[in-house]
């Protein structure tokens, strides 16, 4: 039978990696607010963090909150105020509040937790069959992660094997790109073509962009330095077993 | 003899071990021990408090994002539009964030070499053996390995 395990730090499972970590709850605070959703991505929450996500969207979309954002940075006062929908703005700003306290305390009791994991020091897994693919930790280039997701959201994280998250990350970019006309954009500019490149950009759907390529870059950087940390984890754990009971005398 | 060879933590270092039992040098002839540096047990640091660039970095793209979604809601009414302030806000985020998390904890921050030594290896085996020893810890990369002789005493 198997050994019951009370606190690990990470499991390896189909859809990639699971793991606990430290963080600064601040940080993870800014990235709930940036993106409602991200935070807890961070956290490794992920279905309460993807239900976050799209009801951000939606809310944000009834509520034309982002096309307020624009006008307000562009010092049309009325022309936000006239915009923005109250019958959905006041249930935005509750949620988008509750998901940074919720992100923010969390993260205080997810760091405890990764000190009473790393006291009780259980045995990582370090590779998983499933049928529908294989799993394991390796040590991967936070750089790598970052210019891919940086390019094109999601790439990142499909890198660092959790691709579920990754394909989820991909889909909306590419509903972003065609909603918000980004990269028609960036093609006519490049042409020079400068005025018609503006006019052509959605700015509702323009104004998620941003914080989602931001949110991937971080996200690809942190998840590769903390799977590094597993491998190392894991490698050394792996060594104390085999070699542990060396023979090896340098001095006689 | 006793071979030294330092490693990183790696795939390679488990295929070096694995080949040097193959080539009949004994579990028990092995010895393995996993560094430390001030950090914790690497320069990716198992106390990720500790790591000065993840911090700044941390620090950085907050900012970039936020200085992008400005830069990108102002550049609608400015020359070169949304998508370029967009990206130029981001950057000038990234530099100041990065750049005041620099400032602020300079003092605490000690650089490593890219590759450190997280592994010494001693391995016990006879003098006709040490050469194979060797070119297995050389063929996955091993950062710096030595011998010693022992003196026949």
């Amino acid at each position: 039978m198997q050994e019951h395990k009370r606190r690990q730090l990470a499991i390896i499972h189909k859809y990639g990696v699971t793991n606990l970590h430290r963080q600064n709850p601040y940080i993870v605070a800014w990235w709930s607010a940036a993106f409602p959703g991200f935070g807890h991505y961070m956290l490794n929450q992920y279905f309460r963090a993807t239900l976050f996500t799209l009801t951000e969207v939606i809310i944000n979309t009834l509520a034309h909150v982002n096309e307020a954002i624009v006008y307000t940075y562009c010092g049309k006062f009325e022309l936000a105020k006239s915009v923005l929908e109250p019958r959905w703005a006041l249930g935005y700003i509750i949620i988008y509040l509750y998901t940074i306290w919720n992100s923010y305390h969390s993260t205080l009791v997810q760091n405890k937790l990764v000190h009473l994991g790393e006291l009780e020091d259980e045995r990582l897994d370090t590779m998983v069959f499933t049928t529908s693919g294989i799993q394991y930790l390796e040590l991967k280039s936070p750089v790598i992660a970052a210019i891919y997701s940086f390019f094109f959201p999601g790439l990142g994280i499909v890198y660092n094997h959790r691709f579920l998250l990754g394909f989820y990350g991909i889909l909306w970019w590419l509903i972003y790109l065609t909603l918000s006309g980004a990269h028609e954009s960036l093609a006519m500019l490049i042409t020079g073509n400068v005025e018609e490149s503006i006019a052509i950009l959605n700015p509702h759907w323009l104004l998620f962009m941003p914080s989602v390529m931001w949110g991937a870059t971080y996200h690809g950087v942190i998840t590769a330095k903390q799977q590094n940390r597993l491998f190392r984890l894991e490698q050394r754990q792996f060594l104390r077993e085999r070699y542990g009971a060396s023979d090896v005398r340098i001095f006689d | 003899m006793l071979i030294f060879g330092a490693f990183e933590y790696s795939l390679e270092l488990e295929e070096a071990l694995g080949e040097l039992e193959r080539s009949g040098i004994k579990r028990k002839d092995i010895l393995a021990i996993p560094m430390d540096t001030y950090l914790g047990s690497s320069k990716d640091s198992i106390n990720e408090a500790h790591d000065f660039y993840s911090k700044a970095f941390e620090v950085g793209a907050a900012c970039a994002t936020g200085c992008s979604v400005i830069g990108t809601s102002i550049g609608f009414i400015l020359n070169w539009g949304p998508i370029i302030w967009g990206l130029i806000a981001a950057a000038i985020g990234l530099v100041v964030g990065w750049g005041l998390y620099f400032l602020f904890h300079r003092k605490a921050h000690r650089s490593f070499p890219k590759r450190i030594p997280e592994v010494i290896i001693v391995v016990k085996c006879s003098k006709e053996q040490s050469d194979l020893v060797m070119e297995i810890m050389g063929q996955y990369d091993v950062l710096t390995m030595g011998r010693h002789i022992e003196s026949s005493s």
